[in-house]
């Protein structure tokens, strides 16, 4: 142990005592769970190297890629470097060649008496270089003459060949067909909030070269279509883009956008951490919901953690009874499970969603007698009225009663308390009541056009 | 030759990943000490790894491995303490302390997690240079290389740290 040079001279304790108490300090010791997780996000970022630096470079992080740098990070470099000047001088002497042949190919007539030279008859073009280059219908003599035409001058027999040959590669080169990805980009632009599953379907056949695609664009772009391209990955990518995901989660402006990208690509266990640790509820919910939409025993055992945790209980509940197709019976199964938290939590998520159909189900269940005591524990932690109903009628069986209490006691002491929202009503009376507020008036106007025809009659 | 490169190459990346594996749970504890929250330090690891893929290319071997990823870690953890910093202060007071009684063992660990605490609270270069030495056995030149500062500043920062947890766990020290 060091110590500094004035211990000694302490009044309060003697550094002894100081290194005895320090001594003692007790962190949490890292999990296994904890140290396997980061050894396969240490493979991970091996196996995805080249792709993450790329993408990196262009974020403001200093990159160094080993392909290029020698060991020690500078023979590479200087070898780089000779190899781009000899590349150079190479171009260099090349264009000096062809310029060389250029005009030794020139003709003697043109060079020495341009005045003695008649002016070819051509007609006289139409359009432009490139407009003349699609004109494919004309004869090669015609194309020649084009190319005189072109030069201002008697074309040599060279930039003759050179047109034509220019024509010939335009007319074989078929047209570029637009890159889905770059479609699918622009449309995700022009519409932030559109149905992203149906604007990825194209790039569905090519993923792994979509995703590097994606990682290189992200690198490269900003503002809409940086979100955009992360949206975009998080459908087409895979855990491999985890690690460039997670750096784009530490910049304010990607952070929502890559918060839920990781959402669907992560392990489940680091989308249930990152739900803990959100702050935000909207980013916190659309976690919750991306790793429901998963709907796989890893996603639902972190989900039921979560719904037992008082921090995010309520925000996991909520998250189930917004989703359009909830796992209700993925959920029912976890009643087998063998871990009496699973079963809570389960029981508790079910109960939350004040279903009818649900509250029907768990009914039958304490009627058959399986699976009774979670079944009561869902009925306790929901607020539906046909729960509280059924429970009530419980309560008047002796041998029940105390089974209610238990669940609900345990309900309550164990599971947060549900955000505090007006209970779903059973079913919309609004449009029974118009109706029978309508039937009652035509039965009035009826009683009356009677009353006045038989006064009438009877007059 | 380009196989004999391409061997050299696959056999530096195995070197890294057995020095990774190897390491990866000190660096994690060190993570831990200096966040003092397992989740934070989970994170600064997840970012040094991706550093050190990166800044691989570039070690000399100069220092032990187990030091440049310290340095490593250290630099994320600076470069992510502002943004952490606002979030969570520490969460209570020292408890006063009590008599021994027979659930010692019990007292002694709420001491121990009191006293962690207070370590993981301390200023950032106080706490790197209190963390490295008390707990990760380093030398004062070692620390000054990781740190990049020099010895004398290691011993001052390292009297300064001392001075204040001395205060503020001085009722435990009066205790003695």
């Amino acid at each position: 142990m060091i110590h500094g040079e004035n211990d000694r001279q302490s009044d309060v304790g003697e550094p002894a005592d100081l290194d005895r108490l320090l001594a003692k300090a007790v962190w949490p010791e890292p999990e296994p769970e904890t140290l396997q997780w980061l050894e396969s996000f240490w493979r991970g970022i091996r196996s995805g190297n080249g792709t993450e630096a790329t993408a990196r470079a262009d974020l403001g992080v200093t990159v160094v890629d080993r392909r290029k740098v020698g060991h020690n990070g500078r023979a590479g470099s200087r070898l780089g470097r000779r190899r781009g000047i000899v590349a150079a001088a190479a171009v260099a002497v090349g264009l000096a060649s062809v310029l060389l042949v250029w005009r030794s190919w020139t003709p003697v007539a043109n060079n020495n008496d341009n005045q003695g030279a008649q002016p070819v008859e051509v007609t006289e073009p139409s359009g432009n270089g490139p407009a003349l280059a699609a004109d494919d219908a004309r004869e090669p003599s015609d194309q020649a003459a084009v190319a005189t035409a072109v030069v201002g001058r008697p074309a040599t027999a060279f930039e003759t060949f050179v047109f034509l040959w220019g024509i010939a590669q335009q007319q074989a080169t078929p047209a570029t067909p637009v890159d889905p990805l770059v479609q699918v980009l622009a449309q995700r632009v022009a519409q932030p909030y559109g149905d992203l599953d149906a604007l990825c379907r194209p790039l569905a056949a090519n993923r792994r070269a979509h995703e590097r695609a994606l990682a290189a664009r992200i690198a490269q772009t900003r503002g809409k279509e940086l979100m955009a391209a992360i949206d975009v990955l998080g459908r087409v990518g895979s855990e491999q883009s985890v690690p460039l995901l997670n750096h784009l989660s530490h910049f304010p402006e990607t952070r929502p956008v890559a918060i839920r990208a990781l959402g669907r690509l992560a392990d489940p266990r680091y989308v249930g951490r990152l739900i803990e640790k959100e702050p935000e509820p909207e980013t916190q919910a659309a976690l919750l919901a991306s790793l429901l939409a998963r709907r796989d025993s890893g996603s639902l055992v972190v989900y039921l953690k979560l719904v037992a945790s008082p921090k995010t209980g309520a925000a996991a509940c909520e998250a189930l009874a917004r989703e359009p197709y909830p796992p209700i019976d993925e959920l029912f199964a976890y009643f087998n499970s063998p871990r009496l938290d699973e079963r809570a939590a389960a029981a508790v998520a079910l109960g939350r969603l004040d279903n009818p159909a649900v509250i029907d189900r768990l009914a039958r269940l304490v009627a058959h007698d399986r699976h009774g005591r979670e079944a009561l524990m869902a009925l306790a932690a929901s607020r539906h009225e046909s729960a509280a109903r059924f429970l009530a009628n419980l309560r008047r069986d002796p041998a029940m009663a105390g089974l209610v209490a238990a669940a609900r006691h345990h309900v309550e002491s164990e599971f947060a308390p549900p955000p505090a929202r007006p209970p779903r009503p059973i079913e919309d009376n609004s449009g029974v009541r118009s109706e029978a507020a309508f039937l009652l008036a035509w039965a009035w106007w009826n009683y009356g056009t009677f009353s006045i025809t038989w006064m009438c009659a009877s007059c | 030759m380009r196989k004999r490169q391409k061997m050299a190459r696959s056999a530096e990346t195995g070197r890294l990943d057995d020095l990774v594996t190897r390491h990866l749970g000190d660096a994690l504890r060190l993570a831990i000490r200096l966040t003092g929250d397992p989740h934070w330090a989970e994170e600064v690891v997840q970012e040094a790894l991706v550093r050190a893929t990166r800044g691989w290319g570039v070690f000399r071997g100069e220092a032990a491995f187990r030091t440049w990823l310290f340095r490593i870690v250290i630099h994320v953890f600076r470069d992510q303490l502002p943004v952490r910093a606002k979030a969570e202060p520490l969460d209570s007071e020292p408890p006063e302390p009590r008599p021994s009684d027979p659930a010692q063992q019990v007292l002694d660990e709420e001491l121990g997690r009191l006293v962690a605490a207070r370590v993981s609270a301390l200023p950032p270069r106080q706490r790197e240079v209190l963390v490295l030495t008390a707990y990760e056995g380093l030398s004062a030149d070692e620390v000054a290389r990781v740190l990049g500062i020099r010895r004398a500043n290691v011993h001052a920062t390292l009297h300064v740290a001392r001075q204040r947890l001395r205060a503020e766990l001085a009722p435990y020290l009066n205790e003695r």
